[in-house]
């Protein structure tokens, strides 16, 4: 880890911790980081609401995320695949997908309760949504990039139409669909936790939290619950890379 | 007789309006088996859409391309074809791209593994195996391309000016790889080219197109045996001929 990248946060964070203790900020309001870490050890050690311990409620959180996510990449790739290899799925398909796209994935929540109830597959349908249209999006862009040239040279080497789709298609738009994959995970992320605020069943979820230690004015579970959120969501994504790095060897670097 | 192309007719759909644009009008030519025949002719007459429709990627409004007495309707491994860009699939090796065609026509991997390695050996490119075509240089990159089409054994193999990127050492290196490869092995080239000394050292015959629409305007058999030496008074005496017919056609 280089030093520059560490520098700014940590001078920022003493400041914050010294304008605490000088009395400047106002603890009700912003607590300083020293109030924050140990409320996340309360969160950890006793939960909020007492006895719901933090891992669980980080757990009901991934649970809901995973399932809504898997569910946009498993129906998003193959379709952005064939949207991107297809013009004229393209011409009948894109204007569904145009309009329902700039429809906020919380905006469907109360459609969600109705279908499905309070539960993991409202969740899980309100994160598809979130992840569901930047996989696709990036997907179709990742074909359409790919270098006509390639797939007329596999032809001359005797491809089929499902080869010309699987070795040139989807290798060829795999940088892409990785930048789709983590763009839709980081709003599916987002989309969660404020899903979660409109509230849960089971009692867990790092959105659920937050909003009950609001309820009992804990400033710093607040904030020590935001940045586990944070947290958890830049771990996400740098295993998202490291997998990118992996398969897609042939780009010297993930791209940004 | 290996590829007739009879009476092709090709025009590009009209632009803003406009009319549409002939490419090829009535372009026939006979090739024969095993010879390597290059077409050359003023930049943008039409060749490549003339080696596109032979292989298949295109079709023709008109006319039809025969080989070996058999209409060509799409692409095929039959028709191979290297192109200027090179065109490997950047995530594949070299073995990967060598062996993509076997692989695509069902061969196990361990046969086609050997056959592919094989081809790479003789290529004098083996040692370059595990490497990904941005590891390679142009010349290195454009030998796999060419093992990559004759490994399938292709009855015509159609080059469009597939040395045209190259410095002039690297194209003349790759000219006489291509002609030691291509030696024995019986198959026919069509070869694109806008360089008059290129295509007098490698064919046994040149066509010259005329501007668009296309047409052949004159045929040369050239009969010198190879190797060939580029400055060889009847090199000369060729080339002067071919650059005769090809000044006529530039457009003032």
């Amino acid at each position: 880890m280089k030093l520059a990248r560490w520098w700014l946060p940590l001078v920022l964070l003493l400041l914050w911790q010294g304008l605490s203790m000088a009395g400047v900020l106002p603890a009700y309001k912003l607590p300083s980081p020293w109030a924050v870490i140990q409320g996340f050890g309360e969160l950890a050690v006793k939960g909020m609401p007492p006895g719901q311990l933090l891992h669980w409620h980080l757990a009901y959180s991934l649970l809901r995320v995973g399932t809504g996510f898997l569910a946009a990449a498993v129906i998003g790739v193959p379709l952005g695949l064939a949207l991107g290899a297809s013009p004229r799925l393209r011409t009948t398909v894109s204007p569904i997908i145009e309009v329902l796209r700039p429809v906020p994935p919380l905006a469907w929540i109360p459609i969600a309760i109705l279908w499905f109830g309070i539960g993991l597959p409202s969740a899980g349908f309100i994160i598809f949504l979130g992840a569901f249209f930047p996989i696709v999006l990036n997907t179709t862009a990742g074909v359409l990039e790919v270098n006509p040239v390639l797939v007329e040279a596999v032809r001359t080497l005797g491809a089929k139409r499902g080869d010309v789709v699987k070795k040139v298609l989807l290798p060829g738009a795999l940088p892409s669909i990785f930048v789709g994959l983590r763009i839709g995970l980081g709003i599916g992320w987002m989309t969660l936790v404020a899903a979660e605020f409109t509230g849960v069943r089971s009692g867990y979820g790092l959105g659920y939290m937050i909003m009950t230690a609001r309820d009992i004015q804990r400033p710093d579970e607040i904030i020590a619950g935001m940045a586990v959120i944070g947290l958890v969501g830049l771990g996400i994504d740098i295993l998202l890379r490291l997998a990118q790095r992996r398969l897609v060897p042939w780009r010297g670097e993930a791209s940004p | 007789m290996s590829l007739e192309l009879q009476g092709l007719v090709k025009n590009f759909p009209a632009q803003g309006g406009g009319a549409e644009v002939p490419v090829l009008d009535g372009l026939a030519a006979t090739v024969e088996r095993g010879r390597l025949v290059s077409l050359i002719g003023p930049s943008g007459c039409g060749k490549t859409t003339l080696l596109r429709i032979i292989a298949g990627l295109e079709q023709a409004d008109q006319g039809r391309v025969l080989l070996e007495g058999g209409a060509i309707t799409g692409p095929s491994a039959k028709v191979g074809m290297v192109f200027q860009q090179y065109a490997l699939l950047p995530w594949r090796t070299c073995l990967g791209n060598v062996e993509l065609g076997l692989e695509m026509a069902g061969q196990g991997a361990a046969m086609r593994r050997e056959r592919a390695r094989g081809y790479l050996d003789a290529f004098g490119l083996g040692e370059f195996a595990g490497r990904y075509p941005h590891q390679l240089s142009g010349g290195m990159q454009q030998r796999v391309a060419i093992a990559r089409t004759l490994i399938l054994g292709p009855q015509v193999v159609l080059m469009d000016e597939p040395f045209g990127s190259l410095d002039s050492q690297t194209r003349n290196a790759l000219q006489e790889f291509l002609l030691q490869v291509w030696s024995g092995q019986g198959d026919t080239i069509v070869f694109v080219t806008h360089n008059v000394d290129e295509a007098v050292f490698l064919s046994d015959e040149v066509l010259v197109l005329s501007a668009r629409p296309a047409r052949v305007l004159e045929r040369f058999s050239i009969t010198e045996p190879r190797p060939r030496d580029r400055t060889s008074e009847a090199s000369n005496a060729i080339r002067r001929e071919i650059l005769g017919v090809l000044s006529s056609q530039r457009e003032m």
